[in-house]
């Protein structure tokens, strides 16, 4: 109980001094995202013209000629897939979170937090430059309201909140086993077709099981139900906030207890 | 830069405000994951399953006390721990067992790597560099100026870090550890690959600099080492093997090397 306690208060402490000291992780963060633009025409806009090509080709695709189309399906599949691409591109590159800063880390003494908070703001600026193709979709298809844009932000803050403790979990297993970026790349292709993204979960029918037991279906259900002028169900809520609280505190217990070994392991 | 850290003057006799580094018996051991062999990993065309991690040791039962004001040389042969020794300084390697307590703001030149950021213009690599240090904004339009007239780096200031000559990337490097406002130096080797005129201009910016501050380098050339130290320390398999003055210990180190055999372990290992 007392290892326990030690960890959970090692853990805070890393968190909370680099949370103090936002020089080192806000622009850092913001440079490493444009940085891999630079020489590139379009620059960071890259990003949205990836994300705007993929909603409508999904749209097109998904809408017109498989039939699962109405007129808010444009919607549907565009804020679903900003969703998932957000949560995706963050847990897969969290893997190479700390060994792609091997030598900044081991160049000079910094809480190690930081390179968890840079790397869920260079995931930000990523879905910040997504976010013109999310208004377009918005005002084209569905216009939601005031409240119903309140109730997504407050969906979208629970899916910030869950890139802090996934990627500071996944950076330490990625740090210790080279393996993970692999497995989590894998996974992350085979989910994309598994989570409700571009496909609606009812039209599993009575198997519709299999998509309320995957917790990537609550996440993108929160930030898009209300987007489309429907509040997100009760489960939804109760999945996101309990996956949020356990997994901050697993990954607090474990960060704490590891977190001074990642340089050994680099 | 490093932690302000409060020191008990226990164990020494020096007042705990002359002390900049004092380390007790530390020693340091890192994981070495051992493989299969390289052979069937070949043969077969996927990395052979990762055996029970085995430690090395690196640093064992080293202590030293280094005074304010100090410059020291740290030499010995390549994987001998010099740079363990700085790490551990710097607060980036915990130590195994033992304790040490640096006092006063560090600054620290491990290597030239550019961190990631070759396609980023040496002034926002500066600018980088001193936000990832800790220093504040107003702090980091100060330390701009400063690492371009010791740089020397001139037009190449807004040119991609990745364009730059490693000699270029080295002063540019070791500018900036070198303005960034410290109490405590430490610097591995780099110093010695750049030119001679820059080596000039380092050394007489150490010269200049207030008598508190401390420099702790490692260096297999012994010119560095003359350049910029008063005292060494000799470390040889994670041990310090020996200390004292510069010219003597190159000396011995040069007699082991070339096999004449150097100075038994003893004397005064602990006060460099």
């Amino acid at each position: 109980m007392r290892a326990l306690a030690a960890a959970l208060a090692s853990g805070s402490r890393d968190v909370a001094r680099s949370v103090r000291r936002p020089a080192l992780w806000a622009m850092p963060g913001w440079f490493d995202f444009v940085l891999s633009y630079r020489r590139t025409l379009l620059g960071p806009f890259w990003e949205t013209v990836a994300m705007a090509l993929w909603v409508a080709g999904l749209g097109v695709v998904f809408g017109y000629s498989l039939g699962q189309g109405d007129q808010n399906y444009f919607a549907y599949v565009g804020v679903g897939v900003v969703a998932w691409f957000y949560m995706s591109s963050v847990a897969t590159s969290s893997a190479e979170l700390f060994r792609s800063k091997d030598s900044l880390i081991l160049s000079h003494r910094s809480p190690l937090y930081t390179y968890v908070l840079r790397h869920v703001v260079a995931g930000a600026a990523r879905l910040l430059m997504h976010m013109p193709v999310l208004a377009a979709v918005l005002v084209l298809a569905s216009r939601p309201g005031a409240a119903d844009l309140a109730t997504a932000a407050l969906g979208l803050g629970a899916v910030l909140f869950a890139s802090f403790w996934v990627s500071a979990l996944l950076g330490l297993v990625g740090a210790r086993i080279a393996d993970t970026k692999h497995v989590l790349v894998l996974a992350s292709r085979f989910l994309f077709f598994a989570t409700p993204v571009f496909w609606r979960a009812d039209s599993l029918g009575d198997r519709a099981l299999l998509a309320s037991a995957n917790p990537f279906t609550h996440f993108i259900d929160v930030v898009r139900a209300p987007l489309l002028g429907e509040p997100a169900s009760d489960i939804a809520w109760q999945v996101v906030t309990a996956t949020n609280v356990v997994g901050a505190g697993v990954t607090l217990l474990l960060y704490g207890r590891h977190h001074r070994n990642v340089v050994f392991w680099l | 830069m490093g932690d302000i850290t409060e020191m008990s003057s226990s164990g020494s006799d020096l007042p705990v405000q002359d002390v900049a580094v004092r380390m007790e018996s530390v020693s340091l051991r890192l994981p070495a994951p051992q493989h299969g062999s390289r052979r069937a990993a070949l043969l077969s065309g996927i990395a052979a399953p990762a055996r029970r991690n085995k430690a090395i040791a690196v640093l064992d039962d080293v202590s030293l006390t280094i005074r304010k004001g100090q410059r020291i040389g740290v030499i010995g042969d390549n994987g001998a721990g010099k740079t363990a020794l700085l790490r551990v300084m710097a607060g980036i390697y915990p130590p195994t067992e033992g304790a040490c307590k640096v006092r006063g703001r560090v600054s620290c030149l491990f290597d030239t790597s550019l961190h990631g950021y070759g396609d980023a213009t040496a002034l926002e690599f500066i600018m980088l560099a001193g936000l990832t240090r800790g220093l504040r904004r107003k702090d980091v339009d100060r330390l701009i100026p400063a690492v371009y007239r010791l740089s020397g780096i001139g037009r190449h200031i807004y040119m991609p870090t990745r364009t730059l000559s490693d000699g270029m990337r080295t002063r540019l490097v070791f500018a900036i550890a070198m303005c960034i406002d410290w109490d405590v130096l430490l610097l591995d080797e780099e110093i010695g690959t750049s030119d001679l005129r820059f080596r000039a201009k380092a050394r007489r910016r150490m010269q200049e600099a207030p008598d508190q501050k401390t420099l702790v380098v490692c260096s297999h050339d012994s010119r560095i080492v003359r350049e910029f130290c008063d005292r060494a320390i000799w470390i040889h398999d994670g041990r310090i093997r020996a200390s004292g003055a510069v010219e003597e210990l190159l000396a011995a180190y040069r007699r082991r090397r070339s096999g004449d055999g150097g100075p038994a372990r003893g004397g005064d290992p602990t006060r460099a």
